[in-house]
Order: structure tokens, then C-alpha cells, then sequence
């Protein structure tokens, strides 16, 4: 498979891709999907979810294909079909989980209230495992476009013209997203300083 | 400076997404007032210990894995579609538009040769295909190789006979192929594996090639693959072997694959490039060792 194409054997492939010709779809997708894979590991917080957004992004791209007018590059297209299969996967296990995140919000808000009396630095004998598991935690309690902006900042490098052209909205929001995300963890993971501290 | 202000720019700072006056005013700030430095301590601390959550990183054959199994749904679809959607797809590409003229032709040709041979069968249909449900093959019993099937057209039907009987291989390709019970497939590749008839005929190879490579039931897509090695290799097998090879999400039916495909490239001779280059792709990829072996031993041309 070659490296890269340019926009008009792009066409031509999304045109071949149309009429049902899979070696075309695949050279479309498989110069992206390493990509799609990488956001949707740095999303979720589980391999196999990672591997339900990946296929459900190449699934959703595959049926949506005949839609695609060419008017933005076929990778902008599939990134965002792929960072809103995330936003819808995240949506789905928050309705599967409602009531103990409800539990959790409130915990945080009485957190917010009394920091001092109910954040404890996690026992030392649980190390890391706690610690990550508890940014994972903060990472879930995020708003779904806030933990996408986060994570595709954080994890991935991606710049917030990128991720604002990969998400389909604008740099004004992304970065709205991002710092009330940064603000969040800050204030979610506070309570873990005694602990880094004591690690360093 | 205020609090909110500082806060904003240290945020942006560890984010990197500070422009060049924004850096400046910063760190002026920070150098300035000890306050600044600690909080912006603080939150670099709090938010490095993000970087303890290390996303999974998925290697390569993860990624082949995910391919192959996108890649068969992908199949299966299209090969579900009715003749209308295909047409349909054709008809949005733009392959049509050179065959347009050419189609137009034959068409007018075609009118001209009907009318001039055919004269008062002009208005004929042809008949439809008949629709078959609820398929029910059975062993007639103390008749070797002879078949009871059953099915549901505009009433029940029952017919009975070998596979050396068109109507029966008909009946037998179309459960295989179209029957929504996976059992019922299932028998179908049985009662052609069982039978002691001759059964190269177009049709029945079809069916099975079709089964093989798009069957949601691994069970039916590995005696089908199975099946298929009854038959004369020729390039057409050897294709649907390749495909099974890179696409089937069952390891157990990739290596009946690899297998078939070894007789194949035997029989054919020495493998073509499209083959080697599947072959090379299965040695790098493929999870399974045996299958990735007996890809070796194909190019190399060794036979176990």
C-alpha cells in the first residue's frame, strides 16, 4: 500500500469506494485508522471499548461513505465521524452507569465543601494502581467533549486547530473544553499531591 | 495581574498553547510574585500525575486483527445486498457513465435481434425466482446419498432425490446461501460434503465459495472452506482462499484456508505474485503461528 495519495486519486478512491469496490475502501481508511485506533485508546478507559469504537467508526464510515461530498478531506471526515463514535460511546456507558456517577457528583460536591476532611492521599501500599485509577476516575467525570478535547491535547499531541477540525467545532470551544477540563482534573486530583510528593 | 488571569495563562502554559506574548507575560508574572510560582507548582504537579495514566498503545497485529474483522463485516454486507442496492451503489459511483453509451447500444442491438427472431414473444416475462423458506433437508434412510427436503414456496413442498438432481442442488445452494437458520446451512454444506455424486457444477461451488467467505456462522463458513477442498482447485478457489486468509476473524477457519490454499498452489503450480504478497502480509500479521508457518512453507514451496 502506498504511503500517501493526492486529492485527485483521493476522489477517484472515494469514488471506487462508492460503488462498492472494497480494495478502494480500504486504502482510504487504513492511511487513518492508526489514528482512530490511537484517539479512541487515549478516550476510553479499556482495550476492548478502544476496538468497539474502532470498528464502529469503520462501520459508520463504510455506510455513511455514499454521503461523503468531498468538501473537506477524507481523514477531517473520518476523524469526526471517529471523535463522535467516542462522544456516543461515552454517552452510552454514562446512561449505563448513571446512578453511581450520580453518587460520585455527590461525593465531589461535598469534597468541593469540606476538602480537607474527605480527600485522603491514597494508601502507600496501593501505590500507582490507585493513583491511575483515580485520574481515570477524574477522566470519566469529565463532560464527554471535555475528556475528547483532554485526552486528544494530552494523550495524542494534537494541536486545537487540529482538534477543532477533527471535531467539527470551533477553536474558541475546543479551548473552552480543554481548560475547564485542566481546571477540573486540577481541582478532582488535588488531593493525590501528598502522595506524588512523598513518590518524588 | 489577577488570580483568574494567571490561572488562565498557566493552564495554557501547560498545555503548550500559549502564543509568544502570552509565554512572555506569563512568565514575568511568575518571576514576579512568589504566589504565582507556587500555584503554578501546584498545578503542574497535580496535572503531570496525568501522565501516569498511560493510554493502551495497540501494536501492529492488533491492528491487522482489527482490519480483518472490519474488513469481513464490510463482506458479509455486501454480500447480503439484493440486486437493487447493487445497482443502486453502480449508479451513485461514476463507472457507469463509459458504460452508458456502450449499454445503450447493445440494448438497441438487442431490441433489433429480438424483434427480427422472436416476433410474438416479445411481451413475455421471465418467470420469478421462487421464494424458498423454512428449508428442511433430511437422509432418506436405507437410500444412500438420496435427500428429503422440505421447504415452504407458496405452500409446503416436499421434494426428494440426490445431488445429482438440479432441482435438489438448486434447493440445497439456496438454503446455504440465503437460509436465515444456521443449522439449516449448515446441513446444506453437510448434505454436499456426504454426497457421493459429482457435484462440480457452477452453482453448487458458488454457493459454497459464498458461504466460505461472507457466512456469519464460523461453523458454516469452516465446513464450507472444508468442502471446497472436494472440489478441482482452480483460481477461483485459490482466490477464496486468499480472502478467507485475510479476512475471516476465525483462526480455525484460516487455517482450514491455509491448508486449501497449499493443495491449491500445488496443483496450480508455483504461486503468482498476488498470493506470494497475501502470503508475506499473512507471515507479518497473522496471530495464529501454524497459519503463519504453513504461509512460509507455501512461498518457499515446501509441503509438510
Amino acid at each position: 500500500m502506498d504511503a500517501s495519495y493526492d486529492i485527485s486519486e483521493e476522489l477517484e478512491l472515494v469514488e471506487r469506494a462508492k460503488a462498492g469496490d472494497v480494495a478502494s475502501f480500504e486504502r482510504l481508511v487504513f492511511q487513518h485508522d492508526r489514528t482512530v485506533l490511537a484517539i479512541a485508546a487515549s478516550y476510553v478507559d479499556c482495550a476492548d471499548d478502544a476496538k468497539d469504537v474502532y470498528q464502529e467508526t469503520i462501520w459508520r464510515v463504510y455506510k455513511g461513505l455514499p454521503k461523503f461530498k468531498g468538501e473537506a478531506a477524507f481523514s477531517t471526515w473520518l476523524f469526526r465521524i471517529a471523535t463522535n463514535v467516542c462522544l456516543t460511546h461515552v454517552k452510552k456507558k454514562t446512561r449505563r452507569r448513571a446512578v453511581s456517577l450520580e453518587e460520585r457528583r455527590e461525593n465531589e460536591e461535598r469534597s468541593d465543601l469540606e476538602p480537607e476532611a474527605t480527600t485522603r492521599a491514597p494508601d502507600r501500599e496501593a501505590g500507582d494502581r490507585e493513583v491511575k485509577k483515580e485520574i481515570e476516575r477524574a477522566l470519566a467525570e469529565l463532560s464527554p467533549r471535555q475528556r475528547l478535547t483532554f485526552t486528544m491535547k494530552h494523550y495524542e499531541g494534537y494541536k486545537i486547530r487540529e482538534i477543532a477540525e477533527m471535531t467539527g467545532i470551533s477553536d474558541g470551544a475546543v479551548k473552552g473544553y480543554l481548560f475547564e477540563a485542566t481546571r477540573r482534573l486540577r481541582r478532582r486530583l488535588a488531593h493525590l499531591n501528598d502522595y506524588l510528593d512523598d513518590a518524588e | 495581574m489577577t488570580n483568574e488571569r494567571f490561572e488562565e495563562l498557566a493552564t495554557g502554559y501547560w498545555l503548550r498553547e500559549l502564543d509568544e506574548r502570552e509565554r512572555a507575560e506569563f512568565e514575568r508574572a511568575r518571576a514576579e510574585r512568589s504566589e504565582f510560582r507556587e500555584e503554578y507548582d501546584d498545578l503542574e504537579r497535580t496535572l503531570d500525575a496525568t501522565n501516569r495514566r498511560a493510554p493502551f498503545r495497540f501494536d501492529e497485529r492488533d491492528l491487522a486483527e482489527l482490519r480483518r474483522t472490519a474488513r469481513a463485516r464490510i463482506e458479509r454486507d455486501l454480500a447480503k445486498r439484493n440486486p437493487i442496492e447493487r445497482i443502486a451503489d453502480w449508479f451513485r459511483g461514476s463507472a457507469w457513465r463509459p458504460a452508458l453509451a456502450s449499454g445503450l447500444a447493445m440494448l438497441a442491438v438487442g431490441f433489433f435481434v429480438r424483434g427480427a427472431l422472436a416476433g410474438s414473444d416479445a411481451n413475455e416475462t421471465p418467470e420469478p425466482e421462487p421464494n424458498y423458506t423454512n428449508v428442511r433437508i433430511d437422509n432418506v434412510e436405507g437410500a444412500e446419498g438420496m435427500l428429503r427436503i422440505s421447504y415452504d414456496a407458496v405452500r409446503r413442498v416436499e421434494l426428494e432425490g440426490t445431488l445429482e438432481d438440479p432441482d435438489v442442488r438448486r434447493v440445497v445452494a439456496l438454503a446455504l446461501t440465503s437460509d436465515e437458520n444456521p443449522g439449516t446451512r449448515l446441513r446444506s454444506v453437510d448434505a454436499i460434503k456426504e454426497s457421493r455424486a459429482p457435484l462440480f457444477d457452477s452453482e453448487t461451488k458458488r454457493a459454497l465459495i459464498v458461504a466460505a467467505t461472507t457466512d456469519p456462522n464460523n461453523g458454516v463458513r469452516l465446513e464450507a472452506t472444508r468442502t471446497l477442498r472436494r472440489f478441482p482447485q482452480d483460481a477461483e478457489l485459490k482466490e477464496a482462499y486468499l480472502r478467507i486468509l485475510r479476512l475471516d476473524p476465525n483462526p480455525g477457519v484460516r487455517v482450514e484456508a491455509v491448508e486449501a490454499l497449499a493443495e491449491a498452489v500445488e496443483r496450480i503450480g508455483k504461486p503468482d505474485p498476488k498470493t506470494i504478497e497475501t502470503l508475506k502480509t499473512t507471515m507479518r500479521d497473522e496471530e495464529n503461528l501454524y497459519v503463519r508457518v504453513r504461509s512460509e512453507e507455501i512461498i518457499e514451496g515446501v509441503s509438510l
